[in-house]
């Protein structure tokens, strides 16, 4: 323990560099941690349901069995929508001791359409939503003008809404997409203070909203209100001991939010996923980062270990006086990293607030008992992580020979070991092999790219076990030309790179981990979205697509389409989820089809079976379905999958497709398990084929008239719809990638800048050295310049090389080809930062070692 | 104690019987190669190391003294042949136990790398102690420090230390655990002939007060006028044996050895 301190005093720079090393990865567990658990504790507040002692649904999981190679297994998924109750729950729910209200309840996706045709519909976070008045007291609402609808034209809006849309009473609105007759402004209805209900409810009588609901008889959800001397949770186990509620869910105190925003637990799952799968990338560099820190401090000291097993350490005592220092360092590092990992993890649960990737309540997870635990795993982990990673470092210098010890204090091994070489080509060969194998398996194309994604990590192994050899073999290359443009200072930089050359791998390595990890991600997910634009452009045949902001189209608008002169064919699109039973599969994104033969305006590129005839009973997968770790499924074969609100539906796969970037894995017919299943029954989009020898705008011209009956109607060309969903793809990937990429970038920039400031000021010695020989500061500066050149370009060279080779694994699953979406700017941006990072690290420390010997 | 005097302590014991007592250490026809494509560093080298003597292993660079050092100390194993070190064979000892001998019975004085940068002169002396786990009184340590006239350094790094300062760190270091045997690698290389006198004498009265034994490896042929045996090692085998060796006789063996050397 005292040696770590006197080492802190008196040789901190080494000490400092492993320090921040850990930071960095201790950082990256907070945050990761805390995203994992915001995720599994993801709740929403009840707003809407504020007044509620007591929220009855319908069970919102579904137990999804598969069964493939006579494996059964079962995974609970949380359903997206509503499964529905019956009203009569509503009057056994008033019958229980204690209940004062208890209110069926159904909800109504919908937008506005006001005065001036401008069309309101919420955000994602908060849609609009109607509701019948009877659902008023839940919340509670109460007039603040007007009066409540009484009768089926008129409505009442909350305050919010009302003051956003400028909504009087006596205004009038439609409902966006919707065959149906205005309606009136009865009223406006605040809810309590600082409740966010008001800024997207919506109130018709009861009778209005049960028929828009469409379900008779049915209702989402049952609030309950209690006696004044009932408690909540005394009532919630009343009704759930009551044998009418068996198999509903009874909900109250902070999981009743729940039932409000069904989203939640879908958006917590997601960023599960997110922080699982990000958190994991992120933290292996973080991990690489730390073991080429922790080595190149074990190496620095090398020359004090190698004395002290001279004079009698043993081996076991060296390794405990790293073992200590590092724990010590991991823990303090781990301390030191949880505040500023929460301040992160908030930030960017903010932002994915702020991008409605999340409900907007969501607060990043700093329970205070939790943190505590938070805190002693990131100072765990980095224990452990300093541990490993100096066990292995450290390990040579305790088993080599003193004498080679000491040998080798002043010069380096030039080659790797046997064992270290052997393994480093057994990862370069795996990381091929695997690139091969994810271009020639019969995998689906997330599989490859989860492939491709392993090639990256068994190649950057392979290039840090290397590091020395591929120094070396860099060195080798630039004797030549370096020694043309410089004599003295590029032959001393030649020479200082020969003699120290780990040092030097180290740096390399660092440059070339930052360009692989940035430039891989970067330009796959790049590739990825032209990918899914290009596949969206072919996939679409129709000539015309029609659409209303908001909530969508009434299911009228498909016959009504279908019906007017010059279109041939109309199809109805509604994007839902089903699950598609295999393991592990929590959900599919789906599209439901109302109407005609999809084949007909989506050229989906069928390989097997055919969408003609496409009805009741059938269902067509993606390729991503059916690979070999999806559903185990053929055409022809039946399967039982599960709808939106967790009804099964057994169904005969008739085609399986290959474009589905963009789209939904699975085709179902809006009619499945007779209907009414699917979430929503709004149209998002109707796919128009015109009639033979009916131009576009003939179709347009044709089509315009529909919207006085459905208010907010647009019919758009093919290429309008091809661009705007180009746009609407790289706006939906855009954030939670680049808060990725920027989390990675920023890591890996870092990580160079410390990795590179370490090695330089491990050049102390020679760099003294040779200023008292004479050497001038500009000729010294020259020759760090060189190493820098040097370093840097083996960096980029093997960095991007192993990006490249990832990319164009990825790119040839998508694409078929080998040409991937590449674009000079960012190459410049990546290749830039990294040489101006280099730079900075590299100079900085040598300029300050200059300064401080000729001050000495 | 130990002062700066000039004046040499040659405090012969008489001829030596090296054959009779037992050896604080001995190789017997020990070889080493480093590469398949190096020659021997050594090449069937046997030799004894008497109890309370100095010896002194001569040659020119390249000759294959440290490496003989390192053999004979358990710094490296020998690729054939046998070493016995305080009364035991370490040819194939396992590393933790090669390490407490060494600790226990060795001292060691290099040419350089001799401290370790981050502890003072006073740490650094007591590092074996420390290493051991033995319970010491900084008063034994001053005391060390008293012997080899570096008291008023103790609090020093060793960056601030002339080259001659931290050989005598180096070596209250090595006496510190009073070991069986000192090796020192070029002990005198850098420094000055007045420094250098000082350096031995401190190392010939370790051998004649505390009757230590004490192998140094120069080629300074000034270092035989205090042993009381010389090696001359060409090519990795011994070349002349002296006991109570002449400088000036060694001397002329080294340039004779160099002459040939260089034709």
């Amino acid at each position: 323990m005292t040696g770590f301190f006197r080492t802190l005093r008196r040789q901190p720079a080494p000490l400092a560099g492993t320090f921040i090393a850990l930071l960095l990865a201790a950082v990256v567990v907070t945050v990761t941690a805390s995203l994992i658990g915001t995720a599994q504790t993801l709740s929403v507040p009840a707003q809407r349901l504020a007044a509620t002692s007591v929220v009855i649904t319908g069970n919102q999981k579904v137990a999804v069995t598969s069964d493939q190679d006579h494996h059964t297994s079962t995974d609970v998924v949380g359903l997206p929508a509503y499964r529905r109750l019956p009203i009569s729950l509503a009057r056994a729910a008033a019958a229980v001791p204690g209940v004062a209200t208890a209110v069926p309840e159904v909800s109504i996706p919908l937008a506005l359409q006001v005065a001036g045709g401008r069309v309101l519909s919420g955000s994602t976070a908060q849609p609009l939503t109607g509701y019948g008045w009877q659902s008023a007291p839940l919340t509670p609402f109460t007039i603040v003008s007007g009066h409540a609808p009484a009768a089926s034209d008129q409505v009442v809006v909350g305050a919010g809404l009302a003051r956003a849309a400028g909504l009087r009473p006596g205004d009038t609105v439609r409902l966006s997409g919707r065959d149906l007759p205005s309606f009136t402004v009865a009223g406006v209805a605040a809810s309590p203070a600082g409740n966010p209900a008001q800024d997207q409810a919506v109130f018709f009588t009861n009778d209005e909203a049960a028929a828009l609901y469409g379900h008779p008889g049915q209702a989402d959800l049952i609030g309950v209100l209690a006696r004044p001397d009932t408690s909540a949770s005394v009532l919630a186990a009343r009704i759930r001991d009551n044998p009418d509620f068996d198999g509903r869910t009874v909900l109250s105190g902070n999981r009743r939010g729940g039932a409000e925003d069904l989203a939640a637990a879908i958006d917590g799952f997601d960023l599960l996923q997110v922080a699982e799968s990000a958190g994991f990338d992120v933290l292996l560099i973080a991990l690489f980062v730390v073991a080429g820190t922790v080595s190149l401090s074990i190496a620095q000291r090398w020359r004090n270990i190698a004395l002290m097993r001279a004079i009698g350490a043993t081996p076991g005592q060296v390794r405990r006086m790293a073992m200590i220092e590092l724990a010590i360092l991991g823990g303090l590092a781990g301390l030191a990293g949880y505040l500023p990992g929460v301040w992160l993890a908030s930030r960017a649960v903010r932002g994915m607030d702020a991008h409605q990737m999340l409900p907007a309540t969501t607060h990043a997870w700093t329970n205070s008992w939790t943190s505590v635990w938070v805190v002693l795993i990131t100072a765990g982990i980095g224990v452990v992580v300093a541990e490993l990673a100096g066990l292995a470092a450290v390990r040579r210098a305790s088993r080599l020979a003193p004498a080679a010890a000491l040998a080798q204090a002043n010069t380096q091994r030039r080659r790797p070991r046997l064992a270290r070489l052997l393994a480093g080509l057994v990862m370069l060969a795996g990381g091929i092999a695997l690139g091969v194998a994810a271009l020639i398996l019969p995998l689906s194309p997330s599989e490859q790219i989860n492939l491709a994604l392993v090639m990256l990590l068994a190649l950057m192994t392979g290039v840090a076990l290397l590091g020395t050899l591929l120094v070396a073999v860099a060195e080798g290359l630039l004797r030549q030309p370096v020694s043309v443009f410089s004599r003295a200072a590029g032959r001393l930089a030649l020479a200082d790179i020969r003699v120290r050359p780990q040092r030097t791998a180290t740096a390399m390595v660092a440059i070339a981990l930052a360009v692989m990890f940035t430039g891989a991600i970067y330009f796959i997910d790049a590739t990825q979205n032209h990918a899914a634009v290009v596949e969206g452009g072919q996939r679409l045949t129709a000539t015309a697509v029609v659409s209303a902001p908001g909530s969508g189209l009434g299911p009228a608008a498909v016959s009504a389409i279908a019906a007017e002169p010059g279109v041939g064919t109309a199809v109805g699109l509604t994007p839902t989820t089903v699950f598609v039973p295999y393991p592990g599969n929590d959900n599919t994104a789906a599209e439901a089809i109302t109407g005609g033969s999809p084949a007909a305006v989506l050229n989906l590129k069928v390989s097997s079976g055919t969408l003609r005839g496409f009805g009741p009973g059938d269902i067509a997968l993606s390729n991503i379905e059916t690979g070999p770790t999806a559903v185990d499924t053929r055409v022809g074969q039946t399967l039982t999958a599960y709808l939106a609100d967790g009804t099964p539906y057994r169904a005969t796969v008739t085609a399986i497709y290959d474009r589905s970037l963009g789209f939904g894995d699975a085709l179902i017919p809006a009619g499945a398990a007779g209907g009414g299943h699917l979430g929503s029954a709004a149209i998002g989009e109707v796919l128009v084929r015109p009639a033979p020898h009916t131009s576009l705008t003939a179709l347009t011209q044709g089509l315009a008239p529909l919207a006085g009956r459905f208010p907010g109607l647009n019919v758009a060309g093919r290429g309008t719809v091809v661009n705007a969903q180009a746009e609407l793809l790289t706006a939906q990937q855009s954030y939670g990638n680049n808060l990725l990429l920027g989390v990675i970038a920023a890591l890996a920039g870092l990580a160079l800048v410390n990795t590179l400031a370490m090695a330089t000021v491990e050049r102390r010695g020679s760099l003294r050295l040779l200023r008292r020989v004479g050497a001038t500061t500009r000729q010294l500066l020259s020759m760090t310049w060189w190493q820098t050149v040097i370093v840097s370009a083996a960096g980029l060279v093997v960095g991007a090389a192993a990006a490249a080779a990832t990319i164009l694994v990825v790119t040839k699953t998508l694409t078929a080809a080998w040409t991937p979406t590449m674009s000079w700017t960012p190459v410049a941006i990546i290749a830039g930062t990294v040489i101006a990072l280099t730079s900075v690290a590299i100079f900085t420390p040598t300029a300050w070692i200059l300064a401080a010997h000729d001050e000495g | 104690m130990v002062g700066l005097s000039t004046q040499r302590v040659l405090t012969r014991r008489g001829e030596p019987t090296f054959e009779g007592g037992p050896a604080a250490g001995r190789l017997e026809s020990v070889s080493k190669h480093y590469g398949r494509r190096d020659g021997d560093a050594l090449d069937g080298v046997s030799i004894a190391f008497p109890r309370a003597t100095l010896t002194a292993v001569m040659g020119l660079s390249g000759s294959g003294k440290s490496t003989l050092l390192q053999c004979a100390s358990g710094l490296d194993r020998p690729s054939r042949g046998r070493v016995w070190l305080g009364g035991e064979e370490i040819t194939r000892m396992r590393r933790r136990r090669l390490a407490l001998l060494r600790r226990r019975k060795v001292g060691f004085v290099f040419q350089e790398l001799n401290l370790v940068p981050t502890l003072t002169v006073a740490e650094n002396i007591a590092l074996p102690l420390r290493l051991d786990g033995r319970p010491f009184d900084w008063d034994d340590i001053a005391g060390a420090a008293g012997q080899v006239g570096i008291t008023p350094l103790l609090g020093r790094l060793p960056d601030r230390l002339s080259g001659g300062q931290q050989q005598r760190v180096a070596i209250a270091r090595a006496l510190i655990t009073r070991p069986e045997v000192v090796f020192a690698d070029e002990p005198t290389a850098a420094l000055d002939p007045y420094t250098s006198e000082v350096v031995l004498d401190l190392l010939r009265r370790a051998v004649d007060e505390l009757g230590q034994t004490v192998v140094v490896v120069t080629h300074n042929p000034m270092v035989a006028g205090y042993a009381d045996q010389a090696v001359v090692l060409a090519h990795g085998r011994i070349a002349e044996t002296r006991t109570a060796p002449d400088p000036a006789e060694l001397g002329q063996i080294l340039r004779r050895l160099g002459e040939a050397e260089s034709r």
